[in-house]
């Protein structure tokens, strides 16, 4: 069930200070997501949205990540405005995190249990009962690790990517967090083993009713996991919108072209519709839409001013596109 | 042209000895390539798909002769690639080229593009320099690239861009296989499409046949005429892509293509997810490998005895599972 919204981003600009002066990597986004809900973001790479999810988790590259306007509200709180110490405390109990990599995201020198435990100790509640190994051993069983009581024992070397991301799976849950992000999670495992992860979140997030942003490329995942979408270029959202709303009347022509190029896996087709080009170099100072190099319907207002977003598109409300052909077909 | 394949694989195996632990206690064995025949014709793409450790890199590494098979043969326009040496294994390595998944590991960072792109040339024909010339311009013109991009270094292009250099320096010699280890997976998804097109537009130009590694089954349903699918080292489906994907014999082939997730919001697409983990390639199930995940499991059949490889159809298509042998088909092999 989806509920209130529980993360609201406002407005968000991410820069990262280089020689060359800021680049925008996060530029004006706004979004929200509820209880229960799940939100995915979708983009190229270099498009912001891992640059998004660090902002939220305010673990920019240092130094030269900055976020210098919007804000990020968590339950009403503005995340933005929020001390190191205060963060510290919200990570991992009210906002938790899922990354790539599971070889990476794990300690290779303590036992998977011990970092679970660490987890629980960390964002321990008063009332929660039992020792801590055994509500590790919970933990595992929450995220169907098999054989949990022996597997809490185990190094993370000793076991596969799929069980790694299950044991990263249940750090991040330990705290009951009101929001996860997932940036990439099962990029890393085997078709197969990814499909038994995605079913896991879901299984969690009915449990929980946590929030969840969901980051990824394959949208075949958006389409089966998440509730809504939004899709980014060059920092921007370009549309957003329920995933029903989006996948059948992809409303931004980036979208569109996102969409026709997956090759279809349930029938043959003779050539791929492609892209021309490549994504703009964040250094370019940019004049009007960002994707209008690369669009076929482009003309000079596309080059030269940049539009907004046009909402109630589909008529359910909440989609919106940001392109000027909207603009002119209202 | 004639009619004669051009990969023939016979019984493939190749097999590792990896020390058990810190203090030995005795090499276990990896069968990491198990017992693999196929055969592929010319101007045709097969594609391997599997997960992790079901040998598909092994298998093509043993196509590049990169590493030698522990027992069977691959023959290659005919030749056995066993004892390939002096002027033979010279033209083998000009007749056969490969592509790898990331052109920011596969280039030279120190070589011009020129250079990168003639080096096969240069090492395997005498040509004059105008004559080296002209073949890099075409084997760039042939990619798309611009001819003014021999003169910089590979860190000046983007990923799609790069992935063209390593195409070009590829086709240059004109092979008849080409091996492509997963050559779009570290692109981007609108640049994966003009790279997979581009593919096409060389087989049509070149007439050369692929043998293509992939994880991706929409790249899979794309580019391949022929879908092998393995499984812990061994071929577990082989057949026209079309068919596979549209009657899938073997349950680990059904698995693996509902796995791919369609962009389908209506929610009618019912993957089948299958129980438990990869099993490790070092201590495989005994019988059948695929039984302890198998969904159709039909009895002790599955977990004592391998299954051989039984034909399906009349179109050179096969499968190795017990519930195919039970339907009655003919053994293949």
């Amino acid at each position: 069930m989806i509920g209130e919204p529980v993360l609201e981003v406002r407005n968000l600009k991410t820069h990262l200070m280089v020689k060359a002066g800021p680049l925008p990597v996060v530029d004006d986004v706004s979004f929200s997501v509820s209880a229960g809900e799940t939100l995915g973001i979708v983009g190229e790479s270099g498009c912001g949205k891992s640059m998004t999810a660090l902002s939220i988790m305010r673990v920019l590259p240092r130094p030269i990540g900055r976020i210098v306007g919007g804000e990020i509200l968590l339950r009403g709180e503005d995340l933005v405005s929020k001390s190191e110490a205060e963060m510290t405390a919200i990570r991992g109990s009210r906002l938790g995190m899922i990354l790539q990599d599971p070889h990476t995201s794990l300690n290779p020198l303590h036992t998977v249990g011990n970092q679970v435990i660490e987890a629980l100790r960390i964002n321990d509640r008063r009332g929660a009962g039992g020792s801590l190994p055994a509500r590790a051993v919970a933990m595992l069983k929450k995220v169907n690790v098999a054989d949990a009581e022996r597997r809490v024992h185990a190094y993370p070397h000793q076991m596969s990517g799929g069980m790694k991301q299950r044991v990263v799976g249940a750090i991040a849950i330990s705290g009951a967090p009101d929001v996860i992000i997932a940036d990439e999670p099962t990029t890393a495992l085997d078709v197969t083993i990814q499909l038994q992860y995605l079913q896991l979140l879901q299984e969690i997030q009915a449990e929980t009713g946590m929030a969840m942003i969901f980051i990824t490329h394959d949208l075949g995942i958006v389409a089966n996991l998440c509730h809504r979408l939004i899709v980014m270029y060059a920092g921007r959202i370009v549309e957003e919108g329920t995933v029903r709303d989006v996948f059948k009347a992809p409303s931004h022509p980036y979208t569109e072209a996102l969409l026709n190029s997956v090759p279809a896996v349930n029938r043959k087709v003779d050539r791929l519709y492609a892209i021309d080009g490549q994504p703009p170099k964040l250094t370019q100072t940019r004049v009007g839409c960002s994707f209008a190099p690369r669009c076929p319907y482009a003309d000079d207002t596309c080059r030269s001013l940049a539009p907004s977003p046009s909402p109630g598109l589909s008529g359910s409300g909440d989609h919106r596109a940001s392109c000027w052909k909207q603009e002119r077909g209202a | 042209m004639s009619d004669e394949p051009v990969v023939e694989v016979e019984n493939l195996s190749r097999h590792f000895a990896v020390s058990r632990g810190l203090f030995g206690g005795g090499a276990a064995m990896l069968r990491a390539v198990d017992g693999v025949s196929f055969s592929l014709a010319r101007g045709e793409t097969m594609a391997l798909v599997g997960e992790s450790g079901c040998g598909k890199t092994t298998l093509a590494r043993m196509l590049l002769k990169l590493l030698e098979p522990t027992s069977g043969r691959i023959r290659i326009n005919g030749h056995d690639l066993e004892g390939l040496s002096g002027e033979a294994l010279r033209r083998f390595r000009t007749d056969v080229q490969a592509v790898f998944q990331d052109p920011w590991a596969s280039l030279s960072p120190r070589m011009r593009v020129f250079d990168i792109v003639a080096e096969t040339l240069v090492i395997n024909e005498r040509l004059t320099r105008t004559e080296l010339e002209r073949r890099v311009h075409e084997a760039l013109t042939a990619v798309g690239l611009p001819l003014d991009a021999a003169r910089n270094y590979p860190h000046e292009f983007s990923g799609g861009q790069r992935q063209r250099i390593a195409i070009a320096s590829a086709i240059i010699a004109r092979p008849s296989l080409m091996i492509l280890d997963e050559p779009v997976s570290a692109l981007d998804v609108s640049i994966r499409s003009q790279i997979m097109n581009l593919f096409k537009d060389i087989q049509d130009e070149f007439h050369c046949s692929y043998v293509i590694v992939a994880h991706d089954l929409g790249t899979t349903r794309f580019m391949a005429d022929r879908l092998a699918v393995m499984y812990l080292g061994r071929l577990v489906e082989f057949g026209p892509t079309d068919d596979v994907f549209e009657r899938p014999v073997h349950p680990y082939t059904q698995a693996l293509l509902s796995a791919s997730l369609p962009l389908d919001v209506d929610g009618t697409h019912k993957p089948i997810i299958l129980k438990g983990e990869l099993p490790s390639p070092l201590a495989p199930p005994s019988g059948c490998p695929f039984h302890p995940r198998c969904q159709s499991v039909i009895g002790e059949i599955c977990s004592t005895q391998e299954p051989r490889t039984t034909a399906v159809g009349n179109a050179g298509a096969t499968v190795a599972c017990h519930l195919a042998e039970a339907a009655g088909a003919p053994s293949a092999l």
